[in-house]
């Protein structure tokens, strides 16, 4: 049995012998498994029941207490520090290691949405797991949790959109130079009847259109244009269904923020931050988990394709394996786990994102999307253009990313790869170019 | 001809300006009967909100699947007529999602 299944198990234990004890002092009555006892979230659940979650490193305990946040925290330009920081804190806090927690900033020069927010989840359910145990009357060893050495960039960026807002709802009022999309929290109801949440994915979805749009009103431009604004709306409509969908643990979450930048001819333009993500199985995992994966087609054929890359021996450890075939499949028109006329959601993403960035995407340094599930990451910067492929008849988009446009051959390694460290879910992580031929002409 | 009127505003969320989802689709076609209506009614009007940002393909996908696949789609922009005065363009989500509907294969 691996360490973490076993450290998830001993939690249980713990809980249920002091159930005992309370059940033998009289206070509880009826059986203990009738009593509603704080658990952890079903994200914290899934991400310690995984040894290498984040890091293939192991868990290595902090001698101080002290939790130092990389000089470059991002899971895209830093993985592997980035990481195996967020291994470290999770299981700190999951075996209660100490008093007290510190997460040091004193070493951190940027910190990047994708893995503060992946920080902040963590914290946030602990945190409320810690407050349900001491309001049962169950001690907890973690007392505190607290940061020291935050420069005052990185302050400003955990007032607006960081731990400080998205944890203790603290904000910095005075400055307005970060633009925010604050955090949105969906979780897929299991009750038939039960339409709160359907409403929610509506209502963020048009929050982050209209931030968009309110962003660059603050920057004395005017506003998107309808098209730009239904492209939004697409872009994040399809992806959030998405997240919501494939989420094993129900929880998905989005965040952004909009910077404004002045290029080397003084040219204001925006660039969007948004990230999207859940918990739960990778892309992978779900389409070869017979019980989550209800279109055998769809398995049959990777298989197939599968075969034929391994005949080719265009597999290879640690660079590109089946994960990475079977996750870049995936994304295509048409493919889903979940029902045959499903599957078009993430194609439809990179597709109005390409749009999004305009005529001159290609000489767009800026505008790129990265998507982490499990073990792969995939990346579209606008190198590639789609095709269209043709099957029985019909018309599909493929995204390939190689010269020859097409599926059966090896992708570019620069942008579809395995990586060592594991994301337990699926992360995308987009930063989007908003420039002037997006907006509405003022007449 | 006898004619009936949807009002996509009356299935709206409070505070959305979209219509998204495959679960949204689904729960405005049951809400709206739809799929009755257009066997009782020569021709089904559906009226697109003036201030709405988007109606994601999937969203037209789940809403008028089962009509789409007992009408085919000729007979389906026959029976079927969008009033829009808004600025949102409807024409390339409903195709798309029609298309979605009809499709019989995919893209492996």
């Amino acid at each position: 049995m691996s360490k973490s299944i076993s450290q998830a198990i001993l939690v249980k234990k713990r809980l249920k012998r002091f159930l005992k004890s309370l059940k033998r002092k009289g206070k509880i009555k009826g059986h203990i498994n009738s009593v509603q006892a704080p658990h952890l979230s079903k994200n914290l659940e899934h991400l310690i029941s995984k040894s290498n979650v984040f890091s293939n490193k192991d868990y290595s305990k902090s001698s101080q207490n002290k939790f130092r946040i990389p000089k470059i925290f991002s899971l895209i330009d830093s993985p592997d520090d980035s990481f195996a920081f967020l291994k470290n804190l999770l299981f700190s806090l999951s075996n209660q290691d100490a008093f007290e927690v510190v997460i040091d900033y004193s070493n951190c020069e940027r910190i990047d949405l994708d893995a503060s927010i992946c920080m902040d989840i963590i914290l946030k359910d602990f945190i409320t797991y810690f407050n349900k145990r001491s309001h049962f009357g169950i001690k907890n060893s973690i007392k505190k949790i607290n940061t020291t050495g935050e420069s005052p960039q990185i302050k400003n960026f955990l007032y607006s959109i960081g731990a400080y807002k998205n944890i203790a709802n603290r904000q910095n009022k005075n400055d307005e130079s970060l633009i925010c999309y604050p955090l949105c929290i969906g979780y897929r109801a299991t009750k038939k009847n039960d339409n709160r949440n359907k409403s929610n994915k509506e209502r963020d979805v048009t929050n982050l259109v209209d931030y968009v749009n309110n962003c660059l009103k603050k920057l004395n431009k005017s506003e998107l244009t309808a098209k730009s604004k239904k492209y939004i709306a697409d872009i994040s409509g399809e992806i959030i269904t998405n997240a919501e969908d494939h989420s094993s643990t129900n929880y998905r979450y989005s965040i952004g923020y909009f910077e404004e930048k002045v290029d080397e001819n003084l040219n204001h333009y925006g660039v969007f931050n948004l990230v999207i993500l859940n918990f739960g199985m990778s892309i992978y995992e779900r389409l070869t988990n017979p019980y989550e994966c209800k279109n055998s087609d769809i398995i049959i054929k990777m298989k197939e394709l599968s075969s034929k890359y391994t005949k080719e021996s265009l597999f290879s450890f640690n660079e590109f394996t089946e994960e990475s075939l079977w996750t870049l499949y995936a994304l295509q028109d048409g493919v889903s786990s979940i029902s045959p006329h499903r599957g078009n959601g993430t194609i439809k993403f990179m597709d109005c994102f390409l749009k999004l960035k305009g005529e001159d995407y290609k000489n767009d340094d800026f505008s790129k999307l990265s998507l982490i599930s499990g073990n792969t990451l995939i990346t579209f910067d606008g190198k590639y253009d789609f095709k269209t492929k043709i099957v029985d008849g019909e018309e599909f988009k493929i995204m390939a990313f190689n010269e020859k446009g097409d599926l059966d051959f090896k992708p570019d390694n620069n942008y579809v790869r395995s990586i060592p460290n594991y994301f337990p879910g699926t992360i995308i992580i987009a930063k989007v170019l908003i420039k002037d031929e997006n907006i509405k002409i003022n007449s | 001809m006898n004619s009936y009127k949807i009002k996509l505003e009356d299935f709206r969320s409070i505070d959305a300006k979209v219509f998204t989802g495959r679960d949204r689709g689904l729960t405005v076609r049951e809400n709206s009967k739809i799929d009755e209506l257009i066997d009782k009614y020569d021709i089904v009007e559906i009226e697109i909100p003036s201030d709405l940002y988007s109606i994601n393909p999937s969203f037209f996908e789940e809403f008028l699947y089962n009509i789409v696949k007992k009408l085919g789609k000729e007979d389906f922009f026959k029976r079927v007529k969008f009033i829009n005065n808004g600025e949102y363009e409807h024409e390339e989500d409903l195709l798309e999602g029609v298309k979605r509907i009809l499709r019989r294969t995919n893209a492996l």
